[in-house]
């Protein structure tokens, strides 16, 4: 079955692929009112002066469930860089694993040079709070010594999140932030101004690319999502009549 | 080597590698198990390198908080702990054939780290409820519906609740095993068609996140 649904993907990407090359007219992509809010909290950091601050979460390039979400993540972070270096916005990178900062720094960099603002990114743009738990804390403290007027949260986040998301509150800053993991999406839901809902922490990656391909890849997505819920329907009312469709399915 | 050398290859490196992982998890032969093996030993070595950046950088940040930059005196204390700690843990680490192992290193993992560690972790709890309360509104739907399942699913856990509202407890225990179980399916298959297709943007050597180089404009 895996090689089906496997197929079905490469189908859908070819069609999608092939619509592009062919200039033909592609699917519309929703907007993404978390994605266009990062744009008005860096705005509000350039009007009030106080910093955006970027947190990325637990999760690294290299392990395993969470990498797909640290990925989606730095595609933010990008955005978010490349935003605050166009408006003169003072932006921090709070890492609470060692393990993502020499990536966080690259991204910021390029974003910079991108700009032609080099010269303006100061060295401490990216800062180790301490891991895990201990971090966030240090991270909550720092936001509100210091003033923050933009949060932005996208990657893999345990229960920790909640100090950060209520220290951007005291200090009154706009909370944006959504996570891959399905367990912590109400810490967002209570306490931001602005979610990404699951998997659309990878639809704001795509957006942030500005990418014909990329952002085409979303309808693959929902295709896949038309697919197996399609699936679910067929299953469900197989069972009905007594079909074992599961063990057909484990093919 | 250009800027658009050294972003390919990566991307091609990183397209090789999808590919291989694919095929693995379709084919059943061992010798392509086998090499699907050793790569998987090479990443953790890579990223055992990524670990070594990391404290590379780390330490650069807090010498040039002690050298160059004016700082508060408070960031100069963090920066000498940093220092401190971080050459203090070094050499007992290798002062022993056992490394971390050895009693030394152990003595002030168990009785300095750890507890340091434990008493945070208390504190971000603490903290977590504080930020939960302090924080939330009803601003959305989705935070209307998180708060009315949180009240009822409270009231169903305090004793007071089922006893004057009998229905209570098989209503609360109904939006637990059902809503909430089609809702945390629904998200799961959601969120696993999102990384698939990131996988496939990888495949296609187009997901460059990570990877891009840019010209200076």
């Amino acid at each position: 079955m895996d090689i089906v649904l496997f197929l079905v993907l490469s189908a859908a990407m070819y069609y999608y692929l092939d619509r592009i090359r062919k200039n033909k007219p592609l699917p519309s992509i929703r907007r993404l009112a978390a994605f266009e809010a990062i744009e008005e909290g860096v705005g509000r950091a350039v009007e009030t002066g106080k910093m955006v601050f970027f947190e990325s979460g637990f999760g690294t390039l290299t392990r395993g469930a969470y990498a797909p979400m640290t990925m989606a993540g730095m595609n933010v972070l990008r955005h978010t860089a490349k935003l605050c270096a166009e408006r003169d916005a003072k932006l921090q990178f709070g890492a609470t694993g060692y393990e993502i900062l020499p990536l966080a720094e690259g991204i910021i960099e390029e974003a910079y040079k991108v700009a032609g603002k080099s010269d303006q990114l100061a060295d401490d743009t990216v800062r180790f709070f301490g891991r895990g738990f201990a971090g966030n804390m240090s991270e909550a403290s720092f936001m509100v010594e210091e003033g923050c007027a933009c949060l932005v949260m996208v990657g893999a986040f345990s229960t920790s999140c909640l100090v950060l998301l209520g220290a951007s509150r005291r200090s009154g800053a706009i909370a944006i932030g959504g996570t891959g993991r399905w367990i912590m999406m109400y810490a967002f839901g209570v306490a931001s101004d602005f979610i990404f809902v699951l998997e659309d922490i990878y639809a704001a990656g795509a957006l942030a690319s500005g990418d014909k391909v990329i952002m085409t890849t979303l309808a693959v997505e929902d295709v896949l999502k038309y697919l197996v819920l399609a699936l679910c329907v067929i299953g469900g009312l197989l069972s009905m009549i007594a079909v074992d469709f599961v063990s057909f399915m484990k093919i | 080597m250009s800027r658009e050398i050294r972003r390919k290859i990566p991307l091609y490196l990183i397209m090789g590698l999808t590919a291989f992982f694919l095929l693995e998890y379709f084919v059943d032969i061992t010798a392509i198990t086998g090499i699907k093996s050793e790569i998987t030993v090479w990443g953790t070595v890579i990223s055992g390198f990524m670990l070594i950046f990391g404290a590379v950088l780390l330490f650069r940040h807090h010498f040039f908080q002690l050298t160059v930059r004016k700082v508060s005196g408070k960031e100069k204390i963090l920066s000498v702990i940093f220092f401190v700690s971080f050459v203090a843990f070094l050499l007992i680490g290798f002062s022993t054939p056992q490394r971390t192992a050895g009693t030394n290193y152990q003595w002030i993992y168990q009785n300095m780290y750890r507890p340091a560690g434990t008493a945070i972790t208390a504190l971000c709890f603490w903290w977590c409820i504080y930020g939960g309360y302090k924080v939330f509104t009803i601003r959305s739907w989705e935070s209307a519906a998180i708060g009315v399942g949180a009240v009822i699913y409270m009231l169903r856990l305090l004793p007071i609740g089922p006893v004057y509202m009998p229905p209570l407890a098989p209503f609360a225990d109904w939006l637990l095993s059902t809503i909430n179980v089609g809702a945390t399916r629904g998200g799961t298959l959601a969120i696993g068609a999102g990384s698939l297709v990131l996988g496939m943007r990888t495949l296609i050597g187009k997901e460059t996140g990570a990877l891009e180089a840019v010209q200076e404009g």
